[in-house]
């Protein structure tokens, strides 16, 4: 399994009825933009609107051909329709606040960070999402066990020994199976990251 | 040779962490091993990847294998068309491998249809010996628990249905495959190859469509909603009769949580679904928005298809496109398009799917009335939308136009006819109506100045309109005026200060523009008339008289003519600011 480039993702996007390209597209992006509201402090509903409604502007722009890849890449374009939606919603939270002049609308506002700030947690959530995605294309060539013993240490989740006996391996599988699986996954972020 | 190092000495030699005498030793074997110095390259190039990651790595190995990134792809497929060539390679991936025997209690004996929702089976209930259909939704396998009860819960609700229209659910669980119910077996035809195919007289069209809608009611008042009625979910079996199916499940996910099915179904309903039955709420994606009439709407969309065998939009070509259609695009007709199909009919099936909820029959069985006082030639409800309305959605479809079109009405005709009549000063307003004639003449040149005085025009008319409701002592006719005056005008400042006694006098002060003077004193002089206090109120007038300010010679003139009145004795309004500043 290969996964596809942002370049053929939206040149697909281009056919109309090809609704195989928006699955992929809203698969790809949707959990990235959600996870950056919820980190924005918005809500679960709220992150999920605020994501939402960032990937219907953006198809609308797309569509109306606004956006122009050799002007910027879609990591910042997506950043910047997302940033907007979720800078919009917190306004319009705060705005729903002004009983308590003390209260959750200043808090909600000033907890906003800057422009630096929020680029800099827009590019880690990129990350991870790319993470994902090789994580993906890596699994099927390796075994569930390998696989299951990556996940459980490279999330913190268990130590090495811990994982081992979770899943009936010895330690020095279960590091081995780390090793491996980390290694492939380097190789295949190293040419997914550039255009993802 | 030493033995070669472990894991873990390799992680520790990567990382720096061992002692230097340790650390020499081991670098001895791994000098000497290939295996052993290809294992501590790629554990090098690993841990300087794990810096560069940062926490970025924990955080997305811990979402990669959670049901989250599953689910969610699943919940997508899912909603995607039950287009098989649109279901991805994950859903051949649930249901390709079903045996038989994967169902306790069924035997499944072949693969009926298979969708983005699922996969439905037909099958031998072991207990009854029954035929029945079973279908297997994705996502179920990765379900949380909460996802589970509700699952349930919405079988249940479902189940305990029992009409003769709607297809029966007999059992429900969650298998490896995900979940899974089993409803009745039905043998026939999607609801539109069915009509296609039969051609019925509309007469009977309409008669057979309305056990449908009666199906629907029956569900609505068991708050039971579908929210995807479409004709692929309505089978005609042999006997000829409509059975709906997937009353309540329509939308049912492996998802965990309701936010997740909330946000993901709309979003990718939006995106990608069938977006031919999705009514106008729906695809604003505000999944409070849908309710009964969401189901309303369906019908409305399937009944005007029936009935002339085209959808009502184009929604298969371009995604803004169809979004723009269902949201404001009027159908043609039906009537047009079938000429059996007469006027009292058209306005059933155009108020089922009304663009506005509000306008909309508020529920199946208001639907499933009128169609039945149509059939049986008793007056129905829907009327087509009134000709006001209509311009009035037209209006607010083409704003500037109509915005310039009423603006050239008003100043040309209105303005000067209505001074007249509400200022009561017949010289006065001919003149005046041939300045604005004039006036409006020579604006027409410079069209935004122009649109914008008219804007004013009819304000100060408002207001006009407003002080006669307001002096005859006619509040609610007053109120009414002053809802149509946008809130942020200073007209509407003042029509509520004269409405509301305990706005102070200093609010309205603070709530006017500096060069809305003679308006100020004008509502002040008003508003002290009506407590009786003449002579306050007469010393008020004379400084809205006097008062600068553009476009306040209405109000000037207002004030003039009330002191005339209150002391008989003429006193000219002032055509231009006796003195510079601002209110006083």
């Amino acid at each position: 399994m290969t996964t596809t480039t942002s370049t053929i993702l939206l040149s697909q996007l281009k056919d109309a009825r090809n609704d195989k390209a928006w699955s992929d597209f809203v698969q790809r992006y949707w959990t990235l933009l959600n996870a950056f509201g919820l980190k924005l402090g918005l809500g679960r509903e709220d992150a999920a609107d605020a994501a939402q409604e960032a990937l219907i502007a953006f198809a609308e722009a797309y569509r109306e051909g606004q956006y122009d890849r050799e002007r910027g890449r879609l990591r910042h374009w997506l950043f910047g329709f997302s940033r907007n939606k979720v800078l919009h919603m917190l306004r319009s939270r705060a705005a729903q606040h002004v009983v308590s002049p003390a209260g959750s609308k200043a808090d909600l506002l000033l907890n906003v960070p800057d422009d630096a700030s929020m680029s800099e947690l827009w590019e880690a959530q990129w990350r991870q999402a790319v993470l994902r995605a090789c994580l993906d294309q890596v699994k099927p060539e390796m075994s569930p066990e390998t696989i299951r013993a990556f996940e459980l240490m490279a999330s913190g989740e268990l130590s090495s020994e811990e994982a081992a006996a979770r899943l009936g391996m010895t330690v020095n599988a279960v590091m081995k199976a780390k090793r491996r699986v980390l290694a492939r996954l380097r190789e295949v972020y190293r040419q997914m990251e550039a255009d993802w | 040779m030493s033995a070669c190092l472990t894991e873990q000495q390799l992680e520790d030699l990567a990382a720096g962490r061992l002692d230097p005498n340790v650390a020499a030793t081991l670098d001895d074997h791994v000098r000497g091993c290939p295996t052993c110095r290809q294992a501590l390259a790629e554990c090098q190039e690993n841990h300087a990847f794990l810096r560069e990651m940062g926490e970025d790595l924990p955080a997305a190995a811990r979402t990669s294998d959670a049901a989250l990134t599953v689910s969610l792809s699943q919940s997508i497929l899912r909603m995607i068309q039950e287009d098989s060539s649109r279901a991805s390679s994950q859903s051949n991936r649930l249901t390709s491998t079903l045996p038989p025997d994967s169902l306790p209690g069924y035997t499944l004996i072949r693969e009926l249809h298979r969708g983005g929702q699922g996969v439905v089976y037909e099958a031998t209930q072991h207990s009854t010996r029954r035929t029945v259909a079973v279908k297997v939704l994705l996502g179920g396998d990765h379900a949380g628990e909460r996802a589970k009860w509700r699952f349930e819960r919405e079988v249940n609700l479902a189940a305990a249905l029992r009409h003769n229209n709607i297809v029966v659910i007999h059992d429900s669980g969650i298998t490896q495959g995900g979940y899974y119910y089993a409803m009745d077996y039905v043998r026939g035809e999607p609801l539109d190859a069915h009509v296609r195919r039969a051609r019925p007289p509309i007469r009977d069209l309409v008669r057979f469509f309305l056990q449908v809608c009666d199906a629907v009611a029956y569900a609505h008042r068991h708050g039971v909603i579908h929210r995807d009625l479409k004709p692929s979910n309505i089978l005609v079996g042999e006997d000829g009769k409509p059975k709906v199916l997937d009353f309540g499940l329509a939308k049912m996910t492996g998802d965990d949580g309701p936010e997740n099915e909330r946000s993901l179904a709309t979003l990718s309903g939006q995106l990608m679904g069938t977006l031919r039955y999705m009514s106008p709420e729906q695809t604003l994606g505000k999944p409070a928005l849908v309710d009964v009439r969401t189901d309303v709407y369906a019908l409305g969309v399937i009944m005007y298809e029936l009935a002339t065998e085209r959808p009502p939009y184009l929604t298969g070509d371009d995604l803004t496109v169809a979004l723009k259609n269902i949201r404001e695009t009027d159908p043609p007709k039906p009537s047009r398009l079938r000429r059996e199909v007469n006027s009292e009919l058209e306005s059933i099936i155009l108020k089922a799917m009304h663009k506005e909820t509000e306008r909309r029959y508020q529920s199946a069985g208001e639907l499933a009335e009128d169609l039945r006082c149509w059939l049986d030639g008793r007056p129905v409800t829907a009327k087509s939308d009134s000709a006001f309305y209509v311009l009035r959605k037209l209006a607010a479809r083409h704003y500037f136009h109509t915005s310039v079109i009423a603006a050239l009405l008003l100043a040309i005709l209105g303005f000067g006819l209505i001074s007249y009549h509400f200022w009561g000063q017949t010289q006065d307003a001919l003149t005046e109506q041939a300045k604005s004639e004039a006036s409006a003449r020579a604006a027409y040149k410079d069209m935004s100045g122009f649109f914008s005085r008219a804007q004013d025009a009819l304000r100060r008319q408002a207001f006009g309109w407003f002080l006669l409701e307001w002096q005859a002592g006619r509040r609610e006719r007053a109120e009414q005026i002053r809802a149509d005056v946008r809130a942020d005008m200073p007209e509407h400042a003042a029509m509520t200060f004269l409405l509301d006694g305990r706005m102070t006098e200093a609010q309205l002060r603070q709530a006017l523009p500096k060069e809305s003077g003679s308006l100020l004193h004008l509502a002040f002089g008003e508003r002290l008339l009506a407590k009786g206090r003449t002579e306050e109120a007469c010393r008020e007038f004379e400084l809205s008289c006097q008062s600068p300010g553009q476009g306040s010679d209405d109000y000037r003139r207002a004030a003039g003519a009330r002191l005339r009145q209150l002391r008989g004795a003429p006193t000219a309004p002032a055509s231009s600011p006796v003195k510079e500043g601002g209110v006083k």
